[in-house]
This record gives structure tokens, sequence and C-alpha cells, in this order.
């Protein structure tokens, strides 16, 4: 393309951030927020600034209330955030309840996030959200590194991801996004038994398995021995995780793990991802998704690219 | 943006929620407050963003600084016993620290800064002229109330959201008494415990060991002090000392400031919840002031 039609094809155009998620629906931005950065309290809702966001994901869901762990549950790390949360939610009924006049009133496409000790409580949650209306989907977190007993193992067989997200599927009237993790190898048959089940995308990464020792009182520094690890630090990981991924399967991908600027952003659309999702920055830099959202319009013009998926496009030309 | 009131005000020069006009300063409510406290509670606020100048910083005991920052917007709204959340930028430093507000000005804004790790020590080193990033002003405060008669009672770094406190309780026509818990002598901030005692009847300060005129902690110099005289008491310190004092107060109109891990500072993270009558609740939003008969101190 010559210079002249450069111009002319982006003359008067503004880039185009939509992003198509299959059956999850289009997005007006590939910015999506990230389960458990958004708290799950109603008063937040009217404060988020939509137009830089492309959809939430609610803080993860179990059957029943959960405490969640011990203090303390937040430590630092270089480069990184250690927590072992646990999954504090006031369970589904109480959820549902709540949907009404919090979630269901927002502008922007809402992703419940949901979490059960046994394939038949993944499965009772999903049934029981088919109550609420006009979420856009359901995320399977099968890989939260802080909840003890089974929760753990969904993710650590492609043939058990396989069993959740088919029953759930059947269930649900929503679609399904798989949650997976780098603990559960970068394998990519994981990805693709939740693919042939019947899921419509796959979130990588979850936090990454992590512990921090107080040596001077001899005990773990968390409360709940060990947690997960957020953070710029998992970011590298998180990038070879999608891009290995993305290579195998055609569901679209969102990408999350230490997503801190414009440039981390663009590296997880290079690398495969269709949407992108922000963690552990969102809470020390509330206006991150703004930022993001104003790197890639520059970006985009920068480089002559109408929109996200071009970006992808050039970088698998050049890597070909 | 994020998701609550901060970002929405955080920005709040440039452009306005849709369909609603910018609200002046005043007049927007922290909503989850609006909501869920008691009317003595409600207060009118903005949470903001602030890049704030370092105008002074000064050390004042062995490990205490304090740092003068200049700042108008978050300096102009913080009650005593609110805080801030500082971005601190370094090696291994990620998350932003809570400070309690220790004095405010309407241009400007102090922190007590007690050094115990790399933020701490971080921001004590900063410079005069250094910008830094504040959050605020976060959580509830204290409930101020005139002509009433307080004991507030402090220990080690406590002593920074007391001093807002004394002075809004002199401004008030309030009598307030103080008692001040540090570990060692040279920890004991003498500047700052000269202005209290310019606002107080009385000061008494202690020390868990070293030469000093009084040895031992808060709770033995609370045996001195008749509790009949006082209609209301404030604490702030290490989990550990508020414990020590509940058998003491538990009947008593008390109200405690917790020192908590935090992430957010803004209540999405659940990263500092603590156990109280009510359920669960998380410091940073539903505190750090709590009532002292509310928190289940057994689980502390």
């Amino acid at each position: 393309m010559d210079r002249f039609s450069k111009w002319k094809r982006l003359n008067g155009m503004k880039c185009n951030l939509r992003t198509d998620l299959g059956r999850i629906g289009i997005l007006r931005n590939p910015i999506i927020i990230s389960s458990g950065t958004f708290g799950l309290s109603k008063p937040y809702f009217d404060l988020l600034e939509s137009e830089y966001v492309g959809a939430v994901v609610t803080k993860t869901i179990t059957l029943n209330p959960k405490e969640g762990n011990a203090q303390p549950r937040i430590l630092e790390g270089p480069s990184s955030m250690i927590n072992s949360i646990g999954l504090e939610n006031p369970g589904v009924l109480s959820f549902i309840e709540e949907y009404k006049d919090g979630y269901g009133k927002l502008e922007i496409p809402v992703i419940v996030s949901i979490s059960g000790n046994s394939v038949s409580e993944f499965v009772e949650i999903a049934d029981r959200l088919n109550d609420i209306d006009g979420a856009a989907a359901i995320e399977l977190n099968l890989s939260c590194p802080n909840v003890d007993s089974e929760g753990l193992s969904f993710g650590s067989s492609p043939e058990r991801i396989g069993n959740v997200v088919s029953e759930c599927s059947k269930t649900s009237k929503y679609p399904l996004i798989a949650k997976l993790s780098p603990f559960q190898s970068i394998d990519a048959s994981f990805a693709r038994s939740a693919e042939m089940a019947g899921a419509s995308a796959i979130s990588l990464i979850n936090t990454v398995p992590a512990m921090k020792i107080d040596i001077n009182r001899f005990r773990s520094a968390l409360g709940a021995l060990s947690g997960g690890m957020s953070g710029p630090a998992i970011r590298p990981i998180a990038l070879k995780m999608v891009y290995e991924i993305s290579r195998d399967i055609d569901l679209p991908i969102i990408g999350m793990g230490g997503i801190s600027n414009g440039e981390d952003a663009v590296e997880f659309i290079m690398a495969g991802a269709t949407a992108i999702s922000i963690g552990t920055m969102n809470m020390i830099d509330p206006s991150i998704p703004k930022s993001i959202t104003k790197f890639f319009e520059n970006f985009m013009q920068v480089h002559s690219l109408l929109d996200t998926a071009e970006i992808a496009q050039r970088f698998i030309q050049r890597n070909s | 943006m994020d998701c609550r009131r901060v970002l929405y005000v955080f920005k709040r020069e440039e452009y306005s929620l849709p369909g609603e006009e910018t609200r002046s300063e005043g007049e927007v409510y922290h909503s989850l407050w609006k909501n869920s406290l008691p009317l003595h509670w409600r207060v009118s606020m903005n949470v903001v963003n602030e890049k704030c100048e370092v105008i002074r910083n000064e050390r004042v005991s062995s490990d205490g600084h304090i740092l003068v920052l200049n700042s108008r917007d978050i300096s102009r709204q913080t009650l005593p016993g609110q805080f801030v959340e500082i971005g601190c930028y370094g090696e291994d430093m990620i998350l932003r620290r809570p400070f309690s507000v220790f004095d405010v000005s309407s241009e400007s804004l102090s922190l007590f800064i007690k050094i115990v790790g790399k933020g701490t020590k971080w921001l004590s080193e900063l410079n005069s002229g250094s910008i830094v990033d504040l959050i605020g002003p976060l959580g509830n405060g204290f409930t101020v109330s005139s002509k009433s008669r307080s004991l507030l009672i402090g220990g080690g770094c406590g002593i920074a959201s007391l001093n807002l406190l004394s002075r809004k309780l002199f401004d008030s026509d309030s009598n307030s008494d103080t008692i001040f818990g540090f570990s060692k002598p040279e920890e004991i901030p003498q500047e700052v415990i000269e202005g209290f005692q310019k606002r107080a009847n009385r000061v008494l300060v202690t020390v868990d060991k070293g030469p000093y005129p009084f040895i031992g902690n808060v709770v033995d110099r609370l045996k001195e002090i008749d509790l009949e005289n006082y209609d209301r008491f404030y604490c702030c310190g290490p989990t550990r000392m508020l414990k020590a004092l509940e058998p003491f107060l538990c009947k008593r109109e008390v109200e405690v400031s917790l020192e908590a891990r935090m992430a957010c500072g803004i209540g999405v993270c659940y990263g500092c919840t603590i156990s109280t009558k009510h359920g669960s609740k998380r410091v940073c939003l539903d505190g750090p002031v709590f009532k002292m008969e509310e928190v289940e101190w057994n689980e502390m």
C-alpha cells in the first residue's frame, strides 16, 4: 500500500477497537477488568468509566458464602504481588439477589466468574445463574491456586477440564470461558479439551502458585501458607502461554498476567490474544484502562492499523 | 478506569458521567458510606488522585519522619482517622502504601512515617521537591463530638492518626488526655509530643524498655487513670496493643483505628478483611476506624 492510500484509509477514520469475542459478543474495546479486581459492591458501578472498558469480570462466586483465608492475605515480591484471599464472596444466592440492582445495571458486558469444589457444584452455580439476565458469559475459574481441596485439581488434566466445561455447557444458557493457568503446563491439550467440550473462549492466565517465608518467625508469610502471584513478574510467562495456545486453538483468547501499560497490552495482542485483561495494576493505578486505550489508538495510528486484529496479523506475517 | 467514585472523581475536571452535571466539591458523596453508615459518619467528600510535591522531610525520632506534602484536593477534605495510599517506586515495590494522615492545612498534608520496610525507607529518604502519587482521603474517620471528654491512646506510629484527631478535638472545645507507648526512648518524637501537650490536659508517655521515667506499656499507665472521667476513647496502634486494651475498655464508647496489609485501599481486593460481629469487613473501606465492641478480637 502506498503512502497516499494509507493516508486515505486512515483519514477521518477512528481506530477501531471493537473486539469480536465470538459467541460472547462484540466488545467496544479489548480491555477487560479481571476477576477479583473489581469488587462486588454495586456502589462502584456507576463510577466505572465504561468508555474505556470492554467488559468486567466479577469476583469469583462460589455456591456457598466463603470467608476466605486467614490474614495476612497480601504480600509484595519483586514486581509482583502474592495474594491468598481465598475467594471471599457472599455465595451465588446473594449474588443473584444483588445482581439486578448491581451488575445488571452496568452498561458494559459482565462476565460472571464462578468456582466450585466439584463438577456438580460448578453445574449447580451455572444452573442458578440462568436466573439472571443479560450477563455476557460465565468464566469457569478452573485454576485458582488459593482454594483448598479438590478445587485445585480441576485444571490438573485435560479430561477434568473437558468434563467441567461440557457439564456446565449442558446446563448454562451463557457462553463459557475456561480460565487456565501455567501450572497446568503449557500444553495446548488443556485448552483444546475445553474447546472440544464447548467453551467459547479461553482466559490465560490465572495467578501463578507462589509462597514466601518469614524467616524470623519460622513460618509462612501468608496466612494460608501459599498464594497466587500476579503483577509484571508473571507477564513473560503469560505471554508465552498465550502465544503457544493461540497457535493451536481457534477460540478467542483473553490474555492477562501483569499487563501494566499499553506496550504490554499490544504484546499480548501480537501473541494471539483477542482481548486483554487488567488485574493487579488496576488496583495500583485505577486510570490504566484509559491510558491503554490511548496507547492503542496512538500505536494503531502510527502503524496504520485499522483494528486490533491487524496488529496480530502483522506480527504473524513478520514471524512466519 | 476502575470502578468507583475514585475513578469518576479522579478525572473530574476532564469529564463527568453521562447525563450528569459535574458536581461541585463537597456535593459528591462517597456512595458506600452514604448508603450504609449511620448519620454521623456521613461526610461529603471526593476521593482524588493527586501528585504531591514533598515540601519538607523531617526526622523526628530514631525511625520516624514527618513528610510534609503540597496538597490541595486531599488535604482540604481529610478527616481525622482517614488515610491515603502512596505509590512507592523502587526495586521490588509495586503496591501503594497506606498511611494515616498526620496533619493537614489548606495547602499541605503531612504524614508520619515510621521506617519498617522498603516502602517506608524509600519515603523517609525523599528530598524536598520529589513528587509522590497519592490517592485519598480513604476510609472513614473518627467521630469528633464537641465539648466532650476523651482519652486518646496511641502506640508507635498510631500517633499519626491521633494527632489530627487531637487538633480537631481541641478546635471543637473538647477536653482530651493522651497516653502514648513506644518501645524505646529514642523512638519518641519529642516535637510531636509537645504538640499534644499544647492541646491536651495531660500527656502520659511510656516505653517498653530503656532509661525513661516510666517503663511499661500503655495498659500500665491506663491503670493510673480514672476512666469515668471520659465520655469517649480513641485508640490507634499495633493490634497487640489494641487487643490488650480491650478488656479494660470493652464496656465503654471506644473507637479503634486498625492497621492492615492492603493492596488496593479502595475495597476491591478483599486483602485487608477482618472478622467483626457483623461478619467480615474490609479495613480500607469499612474502617480503618471501627467501634471496639464490633471487632472480633479473638480472631485478630
